[in-house]
């Protein structure tokens, strides 16, 4: 059976008032259930790209698909069911007065039974390790936390894709560690039912992806999967990202590996190597 | 973060906490207008017995309540200063110039800290009770009525919420941009008054730029959460009077009426 | 030492319970030295590093900054030469900014602390070619920059008014790696001009790269006040039990130890490592494990 698509985007443009082209005929499709890392350095157009997928934004130019239907002012409604977006910063995006009455703001929206919505919140808490938070308001919350109650919030409106724009850029290592660890755990629930598209430009989120994408100059600059895209140092430098470690420190030794080793294997080996 | 504020939520236990908000909105709104007509020693105690219930009600300590009238003190005390020195009537106890005190102006002043205190402390009890949201959705449901004459109550209630989640984080930031001009050298307390006034510039703009974008923010995380309209939702929590509630409200009757009585013969 | 903190404890009252978030602290730090501080989310070092410029008072104990004493009843008017001689760059520090134009921003510092128009836009045109902010920038808002380079503004707007203790509070949260590499860059320049540096960083590898000296925040104390080497040489399980990541390079060089191989002092960056590596590494066997294992191998 072949596989669907969640999202195919056709020659978008994009760019501010008056300002420069911040996406020029990009073309991107991502099939269902597949982890993507969309990369690349600050003010690359990654985040704008979510803006448009989710109609906070209205490109000049090109096509966007999102399971089969193209966006527009009717099917706006329907893609924005389809995908949950998870913002940079974890306060702005926290309307509830507490963590409970956060996640029932999108329920609320969908005019759910409110009899039925406890059910749903509890469930979600419980799946991003919540539920002992449930009362409490959002000032007494870590950004984690919070990115966490954000997650949760749209868990609850069952989408298909999930998208996270620098969802950890603001977090300390302890909760940009937590909300990681949290999407492996719902990718390997969810499996092909869970598109997830992580915007970032941290080398070690990337690596946890299927596929890694970078944008450059508003185009596609790279499609490649994490451990291919690691061994080209002049790439990632040219596009300001950091290489990550294992892959450096392979390719600063004399003898190379020419296949991506994991640390293990490259600890492995050195270690029968020693003289 | 230091002391009390008026209007502030504090998470507690006692009954009070599980009463419908509507009811506690009536029922303060009841006692405030009540006090209005107090008139003799006795509706004094009859509302004073009333509010020591109440107090008790909350499960709160009262070392709280006396946090939250500290603010009032200067209030309370220019008050008892106006009414102390300037009312008239018989006896004249002491008199400077156009300054005397009376006894009538005694038992006055006497009446105003009374009430004025009262008063204080039973709304202090709503808002410490009542969690803000609760408030503004209460609020939304008594003036629903209003929807008729096409008053945007929905709108206005989720407005009010939505700010009141706001405060502490405009709060927190008016904190740190401070600190971070200080650093600059920044100083409010020295110079002229429009010096002065210039100065706060600094603290404004930043301030003013920060909540503007976290307006666009919230207003983007609404949107993609589904939000079209306040009137097209369903809500989370659902106000519905309990037994408890039907218990103040007969005890609020007994309350009215005890008062009525007292105030018509003028025990 | 140009700040000695003696037996400060900080603690603030919210509603009637009493909050300890800084307790028995003793440190000092040397002139021209480049300190990090670093511990857990909520381990009192943004609270530490307030007191450096009075923003906050001790509740106990004092600050000596050169010949100033900070002690819970210093008066705010006395307190300006201090900041003057501490500055400070708070987290995400562009939310501070409020001119109509880069250059009055950056010079508000400098015009604050007494410098005439003149030498307040000279200080503040020298501030600004310290972080490598472009000419161009400098007549427009500071609003429609992008956020990497109102950083670079809110920067400069501390380097200004010249102080000779800076301290930066988690910097480079946010910004993307090239932004960091820049910072990095800066902070190295700013020490070599002698300035003293204080960090707080989440990030040790950057610890690592820069620090002479650590502090490490545990629960309002301090658990360590050591020489970078002499922290990056403790054991792993230390690291755990503080809530500190190694960096990458270290957790590295610690398994190769364990595996026999020998390092003088820590390598900071895998090139460094790769170095220390070549002369320990027997080549032409580890071509043939990779043969062996249909790896593979390529000779530079």
């Amino acid at each position: 059976m072949a596989m669907k698509n969640a999202l195919a985007i056709h020659n978008l443009n994009f760019a501010y008032e008056d300002g420069p082209a911040i996406l020029r005929d990009f073309s991107l499709t991502v099939p269902e259930g597949q982890w993507l890392a969309v990369v690349g350095h600050n003010g690359s157009g990654k985040s704008t790209l979510s803006k448009l997928l989710l109609g906070l934004l209205a490109a000049q130019s090109g096509e966007m698909k999102v399971f089969d239907r193209v966006l527009s002012e009717e099917t706006l409604p329907f893609v924005r069911q389809q995908i949950g977006l998870v913002f940079q910063n974890p306060d702005n995006q926290f309307v509830g007065a507490t963590v409970a009455d956060d996640v029932a703001f999108g329920l609320e929206n969908k005019q759910v039974d409110p009899g039925a919505m406890q059910a749903t919140i509890d469930q979600v808490l419980a799946q991003v390790g919540m539920t002992d938070y449930a009362d409490r308001q959002p000032d007494t919350l870590s950004g984690g936390q919070k990115q966490r109650v954000a997650l949760a919030s749209v868990l609850a409106l069952q989408p298909k894709v999930i998208i996270l724009d620098e969802a950890t850029a603001m977090l300390d290592p302890a909760g940009k560690a937590a909300v990681l660890q949290l999407l492996q755990k719902l990718k390997a629930r969810y499996q092909k039912d869970l598109t997830l598209i992580m915007v970032t430009h941290d080398m070690e989120e990337a690596a946890l992806a299927d596929r890694v994408v970078g944008l450059e100059n508003g185009q596609l600059a790279f499609d490649e999967q994490p451990g291919a895209l690691f061994q080209q140092g002049e790439l990632l430098a040219r596009l300001g990202l950091a290489r990550p470690f294992t892959s450096a420190l392979a390719n600063a030794l004399p003898v190379q590996p020419t296949a991506q080793m994991n640390e293990q294997e490259l600890l492995a080996w050195l270690s029968a190597s020693k003289r | 973060m230091n002391g009390l504020v008026i209007g502030q939520f504090v998470p507690g236990h006692g009954p009070l906490y599980r009463l419908d908000p509507r009811t506690k909105i009536l029922v303060t709104l009841a006692y405030v207008f009540l006090l209005v007509f107090a008139n003799h020693p006795w509706t004094y105690v009859w509302s004073g017995i009333f509010l020591a219930a109440v107090l008790y009600a909350s499960g709160q300590k009262a070392s709280l309540y006396w946090k939250g009238l500290k603010p009032v003190f200067w209030l309370i005390l220019f008050t008892v200063f106006l009414q102390v020195f300037f009312t008239g009537g018989q006896p004249v106890l002491w008199q400077w110039s156009f300054l005397k005190v009376t006894g009538p102006g005694l038992v006055n002043a006497f009446e105003v800290v009374l009430r004025f205190t009262m008063i204080v402390l039973m709304s202090t009890t709503l808002t410490l009770t009542t969690a803000p949201t609760q408030i503004a959705g209460a609020l939304e449901a008594l003036l629903r009525p209003l929807k008729k004459i096409k008053v945007p109550v929905a709108e206005l209630s989720l407005m009010l919420s939505i700010a009141l989640r706001f405060v502490p984080l405009l709060v927190n930031e008016t904190e740190k941009i401070m600190k971070a001009q200080k650093s600059r050298g920044m100083s409010l307390s020295s110079g002229s008054l429009i010096a002065r006034s210039k100065a706060v510039v600094p603290l404004l703009v930043p301030l003013f730029v920060g909540a503007l974008q976290r307006a666009l923010d919230l207003a983007n995380a609404m949107e993609v959460r589904g939000f079209q309209s306040a009137d097209q939702r369903t809500r989370y929590r659902q106000l519905a009077f309990g037994s408890l509630d039907g218990t103040v409200a007969a005890l609020t009757g007994l309350f009215v009426l005890g008062f009525g009585f007292l105030w018509f013969y003028q025990l | 030492m140009v700040i000695s903190i003696e037996a400060l404890d900080f603690a603030y009252q919210a509603g009637s319970t009493k909050h300890t978030v800084l307790h028995d602290i003793n440190l000092d730090f040397a002139a021209g030295q480049l300190t990090a501080i670093v511990g857990q989310t909520g381990s009192g070092k943004s609270t530490l590093v307030q007191q450096l410029n009075a923003l906050l008072l001790p509740t106990a104990g004092q600050v000596r900054v050169r010949d100033w004493v900070i002690t819970a009843k210093s008066k705010e008017k006395h307190l300006t030469p201090i900041r003057k001689t501490v500055g400070m760059v708070f987290q995400f520090p562009e939310s501070q900014l409020f001119a109509p134009t880069v250059l009055e921003d950056v010079a508000y510092g400098p015009k604050n602390f007494g410098q005439s128009s003149a030498d307040a836009t000279a200080a503040a045109k020298k501030a600004l070619q310290a972080v490598h902010l472009p000419e161009d920038y400098w007549a427009q808002s500071p609003f429609n920059l992008s956020g990497g380079q109102m950083r670079r503004v809110a920067l400069a707007g501390v380097l200004a008014a010249d102080p000779a203790i800076l301290v930066f509070d988690e910097p480079t949260a946010g910004l993307d790696p090239e932004g960091q590499a820049d910072f990095l860059n800066l902070l190295k320049e700013l020490k070599a001009a002698g300035k003293t540096i204080i960090l707080i960083s989440h990030q040790m590898d950057q610890v690592l790269a820069v620090a002479d000296q650590v502090v490490v925040m545990k629960d309002g104390t301090v658990a360590a006040h050591e020489s970078t080497a002499a922290l990056f040489a403790r054991d792993s399980a230390w690291f755990a039990e503080h809530a500190l990541a190694l960096p990458s390079v270290v957790a590295f060089t610690k398994k190769l130890v364990q595996a026999g191989y020998h390092f003088d002092q820590q390598p900071k960056t895998a090139a460094e490592l790769a170095a220390a590596l070549t002369a320990q590494v027997d080549w032409q066997l580890a071509k043939a494990l990779l043969a062996e294992q249909g790896a593979g191998g390529g000779v530079q």
